[in-house]
Order: C-alpha cells, then structure tokens, then sequence
C-alpha cells in the first residue's frame, strides 16, 4: 500500500472520529424540546377514519359503512376544521354526527343552518361546504330499507291523487311500505327517462315524520309515484336532489279506481 | 482492472433492461386505461341532472364518468384554484356569469363551431347555453292568507318585497354562493340603476337567510319555514307540482345555464361530443324530465340575455358582489 492512501485513510478517520466528538456534544445527553403539540393536538388527522354514525332530526340514525364515502366526508370535515371561530346562534340542529379515528379519537359534529365542529362554532349561516356535507348525509338515507322504515315512523301521510288530497290508511300505507322495501336504487336515466314518458299526472306522497310540526323543512319528504319507479325528495335537501327507485308503487292501487 | 470495468458495464447493463421493461409495462397500463374514455365533471346543476346527462351520454358512448356537485361561486373558486392542474374537463350548469368569468381568466376553452345556439352561448363559444331560467318571487300562500290577508294582492316586483310587513319572512340565495344569488344582484344594480343600493339595503334587512344554494330559498317556503323568497322559476315548478301551496310571480330577469370546457385537459374530443349530446334531441328530451328549465331550442324571445351576451359583465358583478358584502356587513 503506497504512503499516500495510508496519510489518506489516516486524515478520514480522524475527521470521522472529529465529527462522532461533535455530534456527542450537541446532541447526546442534552434536553430536546420537540414542539408537537400542534400534531399530538391533530393527531386524528393523521389517523384513518374508520365509522361514521349520523343522526337525522326526523329520519332516524345511519352509520355509513362505505369507506370512499367516509373519507370523503372526512375530507370535507378538515377542510371546515380550519374555519375561523364564528359566533353560531341556537337553531335547530337537523344533524347530528359522530366520525371515529382508528387510534381511538373521535370528532363529533351537529349541522342544521349553521355548523359545530368538535365544540367550535365553524358556519353560523349555510355555507357551500355545509350544504355539500348536509347533501352526503342525506344520501345515506338513499335506500330501500332506510326509507321504508321512515315511511313506517312517519306521523301523516298524505296523498294526492289528481288534484285530490287524502290522508292514507293503514293497509294502504301496509302495502305501500312492503313495496318500498322492495324497491331497487335506479341509476340508468335512459330507464328512468322512459318511465317518466307517462302521460298521467303522477301520484304524490307527502310524508311528514311528526304530525305537530308543521313548517319545518327537515320533518318533510316527497315521494313521486310512477308506473314502474317512484322518486324521493327530503325538503332539507338544499340541493333540491332528487333519487329514483325501481318498483311499482302504482300496482298497490291496480284494478282500483282512481281517486 | 479489466474484470472490474467488465462487472461494473454488465451492472449497468441489467440495471437498464430491468427499466426499460419497467417503462413498457406502465405505458401498456396507461394504454389500457386510456381505452376506456373517462370524463370528469363538475355540476352546478342539481346532482340528478349532472348523473342524467352523464349517464345517459356515457351508456350510449362507453365511457365512464364522475362528478362533483358544487354551488356556482365555489365551483368557479375551486377551478381557480386549480388552474394550474385542473382536474375536470367539463363544467355542467351555473349561470353563464359564471362561465364567462372562466373565459375572462383564461380557465376555458371554446367548443367547435358546430352548435346554433345563435344569441344563447358566448359568441366565441367558450360555453354554450342549454336552458334558459327566469327569476320569480315564490309566495307560500297558506301563510300569505294567514299572515297577511286573503284578498292583499302578493308582491310582483324585488321593490314590493321591502314592506315592512315581510320583515325576516324573506329567504334569498347568497350571492357570495349561489349563481341564482348573483343573477338576483344583476336584477336589482341592472333593474333599478342608481336606486339599486338603497333597494338592496332593504333587501338585506328584511332577509331571514341567505342560503349557500339557489334551490333553497323555495323549499324553506314550501314547507311553510318562510312566507316569500326568490329563485328561479324552475325549482318553484318542481315543488309546485308536489302540491305545495305556492304560487310563482315572475320576474322579467332571465338567465343562461351552461356548459363550458376545460383547458389542459386531455379528454376535449369527449368533451365537445358530450357538449354536443346534451344539445342533442335526446339531451334535451332527458333535460326536460329532470330538469324544470326551458331547452334553449324551445326559447325564441329572450332579448334581454341576448343583448348582455358577450358583454363584459364580469367586471360588473365583482362590483356588484362587493357592494352587496359592504352592505351586508353593516
């Protein structure tokens, strides 16, 4: 080995041993304050959400089980987490919710025209993220089961029929709910723009969930009866949305007069 | 040495095989993907229009879709913000204020000269015009017998609707929000001239709740949560026709849903064929069902939103939007 890569090694490992001397000094056996609070604070937000449980005012509890939906609602909660603190009045809380973190942390949330988050007034009057969330809860109400056991708990049910309003009676209301529970979600339009070429003005349901709270919008839905599929409409929807179901509510009525 | 030099080059050499084969895997996924068209859109339109067009048009054409549902003012923040990288191709519905806004801030890009939409698109074709709305006071008249008489005519003009008597019995779109909102601004600045500050002044006073969507404001008077409001005629009809007890007063303001394009996007193709379905007569037949606007085919005198197209109103609506926050806050 020549002279000159043993002078070479020889410099390397001092200013080996050097920087061991140096980093000893700073780092080792000296107190660091780590500021984390911020994160320890948020750690949920670092945390998968795994169960989202909702509460409507009138329609009864959910848990939403679909995780692409969780997230995206947990998404939307953080984006409204970092609202500035608002001064919220006391109004109706239409939604209530509570979303839970797979360390164990949890949010909670209530939602009517204005918004509270874990405590924190976020929205005191309707925001475009709050009527964004308020439609994703809703549409976990979007299907047969759920809606046949709101059709049971309704208070009043009242139908119009050519121009004609009546309250429904039970066994009516019996078979209009087996119907429903048998429903299927439709998301082909070119069926559902078929089915609504009827020419007969379709039959309406008007459901009210609490008989002695009459101008409330939350307590409201709409159901639209066509020959082979009806729609559903919440009136708290501020979207206005509506959805469609396959099943023939109208054949409860077959052989029947119209009335 | 020589041996050295020899492992180190054959190294190299597998190391450039292994990414190379690497390489062509991934561009016969990406071909895969490509295969199937996919269009993403964001929809101002209520949610079920959005799904009926994109649906009915992706059965026919084999694409596949998504969308996101927005109010009009976030919609245009949202694409703002993502000028650099957009993320949808298409935008359906919101009023056309809105899609010239994303013409004037160079977010768009103009269709193909194969509609005749004639006075109702933007005369360089940025977006194209698919129904015409029209403002209207909705009055739940239930309440209006109770509340203010049988035989009291209802008010017929946004100036009626200051009486005292209908103080907080009024709900109106935020303008900050909502596209219906922004047009109701246009009404009153453009309507009442130099009288228009005073009026909104007093419109604001008398109002309940300015909601983040333009569909709201008639299901809180629907349902009998309010006595007055104002949107578009449209969604009055939708929930008249579920028996509500209400009644429409239309206002001679009138206003263009759209559809425009996005920039930097790689599905244009699709884009402008899909633009050219909804305008299509299945479009349109599939609009009249879901929908409670009128086709643009169908409107044939709609002068004043013939003479304002192409007319530089953006400018105008961001003073008229903070006027309407200047006043609001006091």
């Amino acid at each position: 080995m020549k002279i000159s890569t043993i002078v070479y090694l020889i410099l390397m490992g001092i200013l080996f041993v050097l920087g061991l001397l140096l980093l000893q000094q700073n780092v080792f056996g000296r107190l660091h304050v780590i500021k984390d609070n911020p994160d320890i604070l948020n750690q949920s937000d670092n945390s998968v959400p795994t169960e989202l449980t909702i509460r409507h005012r009138a329609w009864g509890e959910q848990t939403i089980e679909d995780g692409n939906e969780i997230q995206r609602i947990t998404s939307l909660l953080k984006q409204m987490k970092t609202a500035t603190n608002e001064d919220c009045t006391a109004g109706m809380t239409t939604f209530t919710g509570t979303l839970r973190f797979l360390n164990g942390t949890s949010w909670s949330f209530s939602l009517g025209e204005g918004m509270i988050l874990n405590g924190r007034c976020i929205a005191a009057q309707p925001l475009s993220q709050t009527t964004m969330l308020k439609a994703r809860l809703l549409n976990a109400y979007h299907n047969p089961q759920q809606l046949s056991q709101q059709f049971n708990q309704a208070e009043e049910v009242i139908l119009f029929d050519a121009g004609r309003s009546r309250k429904i009676d039970s066994s009516l209301r019996k078979a209009l709910e087996e119907k429903i529970k048998r429903a299927e979600p439709m998301t082909d339009y070119e069926e559902v723009g078929r089915a609504l070429n009827s020419s007969d003005k379709p039959r309406v349901l008007q459901i009210t969930r609490y008989a002695n709270e009459t101008g409330k919008r939350d307590n409201l839905m709409n159901i639209t009866i066509y020959d082979a599929l009806f729609s559903v409409q919440y009136m708290d929807d501020d979207n206005g949305n509506t959805f469609y179901l396959k099943g023939s509510l109208a054949s409860v009525w077959k052989g029947a007069k119209r009335r | 040495m020589r041996k050295g030099i020899l492992f180190l080059l054959s190294i190299i050499c597998i190391i450039s095989i292994w990414i190379v084969q690497n390489n062509q895997q991934t561009k016969q996924g990406t071909a895969a993907r490509e295969m199937t068209p996919h269009l993403t859109a964001y929809v101002s339109a209520k949610e079920d229009i959005g799904r009926a067009l994109l649906s009915s048009y992706c059965e026919v054409k084999k694409c596949t879709y998504e969308f996101v549902r927005l109010s009009t003012e976030e919609l245009v923040r949202r694409v703002t913000q993502e000028a650099e990288h957009p993320r949808a191709d298409i935008i359906i519905g919101g009023t056309w204020d809105a899609h010239q806004t994303l013409k004037k801030r160079g977010l768009s890009t103009p269709f193909p000269a194969t509609s005749s939409q004639e006075g109702l698109q933007d005369p360089d074709r940025y977006w194209i015009g698919y129904e015409v709305e029209r403002l209207a006071i909705v009055v739940n008249t239930d309440l209006w017998k109770e509340r203010i008489g049988k035989n009291i005519p209802y008010p017929t003009t946004l100036k009626d609707l200051t009486l005292e008597v209908y103080r907080d019995e009024l709900i109106l779109p935020d303008p900050n929000h909502s596209g219906t909102g922004a047009t109701i601004l246009q009404a009153i600045f453009d309507g009442y001239g130099t009288s228009g500050d005073t009026l909104l002044r007093q419109l604001i006073r008398q109002t309940r709740l300015f909601t983040a969507n333009g569909f709201a404001p008639v299901s809180y008077v629907a349902s009998g949560e309010a006595m007055l409001g104002v949107n578009f005629i449209g969604d009055q009809q939708s929930l008249r026709e579920k028996y509500y007890p209400i009644k429409s007063i239309p206002l001679d303001t009138y206003s263009i849903n759209a559809i425009s394009k996005l920039k930097n996007r790689n599905q244009q193709g699709l884009s402008n064929d899909f633009m050219r379905y909804v305008l299509s007569e299945d479009g349109q037949d599939i609009l009249r069902k879901v929908s409670f606007g009128t086709p643009t085919y169908a409107v044939s005198q709609v002068q004043p939103i013939k003479k304002s197209v192409g007319q530089d109103i953006v400018s105008d609506y961001q003073d008229y939007l903070r006027r309407f926050n200047l006043l609001y806050d006091k």
